[in-house]
């Protein structure tokens, strides 16, 4: 028996059965690939950056209101 | 040879091209599982999902960023993983069975029972190292891949990557060392 540890690895794979690129091919074409994802344009930037600023003016508005309700009381 | 033109051609939908890819970086994944002590059955099933989610991923893949076999081993590793935590959720102890086995195995002096002994005793002993140990080790015995490759692999830096093996190595040292014993 082996008792390196180089020797265990080299033992260690497996090999891949004759038929397994044709399989995976076959497989692969009946699969639809997934779109490549888009660039990040300046628009796309600043739609971001105006959705954070709504979201940023939302939540202060809240927080406006619960502090007036609480003074108020 | 690197796949990397071929695998820009198979983000474009070359099936062609993808071909030749699976052809020329096949024996590398199963190489990969097989280190990281997961059965036949198990790494083929693995390495057959790897290359679908390379398949569907291809678009995904940036050659400024690395080369086609570490993307390639970076979903194998991914799926390896995955698979031998949802094992230890089961509590699954194939692989102290199948050291039993090889043990309980008539001592014919066979190369090839020697082979699947030794396999036998890596995979038990590989079993009680963490899946990141295990995928570490599995990597650092890919002649193709270097230290920054690896670090790149396993998400971390080089100096740390180094650290890691080299406690893990020595981890591994340590129980085959307890297992003859």
């Amino acid at each position: 028996m082996a008792n390196d540890l180089d020797d265990l690895f080299a033992a260690a794979g497996h090999s891949p059965p004759p038929d397994f690129v044709r399989r995976v091919a076959a497989l692969a074409r009946e699969r639809r690939q997934a779109p490549a994802p888009r660039p990040l344009t300046l628009w796309r930037i600043a739609a971001l950056a105006a959705s954070a600023l709504c979201g940023a003016l939302l939540a202060a508005q809240f927080a406006l209101f619960a502090f007036v309700a609480a003074t108020a009381q | 040879m690197d796949s990397t033109d071929d695998l820009c051609k198979a983000a474009r939908g070359d099936d062609a091209a993808f071909a030749r890819v699976v052809e020329a970086e096949q024996r590398r994944v199963f190489g990969f599982l097989g280190r990281m002590g997961l059965d036949a059955a198990t790494s083929e099933d693995i390495a057959q999902e790897t290359f679908l989610r390379l398949w569907r991923n291809a678009a995904h893949f940036d050659p400024a960023r690395g080369a086609a076999s570490t993307f390639l081993l970076t979903i194998a590793r991914n799926l390896a993983l995955d698979h031998l935590c949802a094992a230890t959720r089961r509590r699954e102890t194939s692989d102290e069975d199948a050291l039993s086995q090889a043990r309980c195995a008539a001592p014919a002096p066979d190369a090839a029972l020697e082979r699947r002994q030794d396999r036998a005793r890596l995979a038990a002993a590989l079993a009680r190292l963490a899946p990141a140990e295990r995928s570490l080790l599995a990597a650092s015995y890919d002649e193709g891949l270097d230290l920054s490759a690896i670090a790149c692999l396993e998400g971390c830096s080089v100096g740390a990557a180094k650290v890691r093996l080299h406690r893990a190595r020595q981890k591994l040292r340590q129980i085959l060392e307890t297992d003859d014993g």
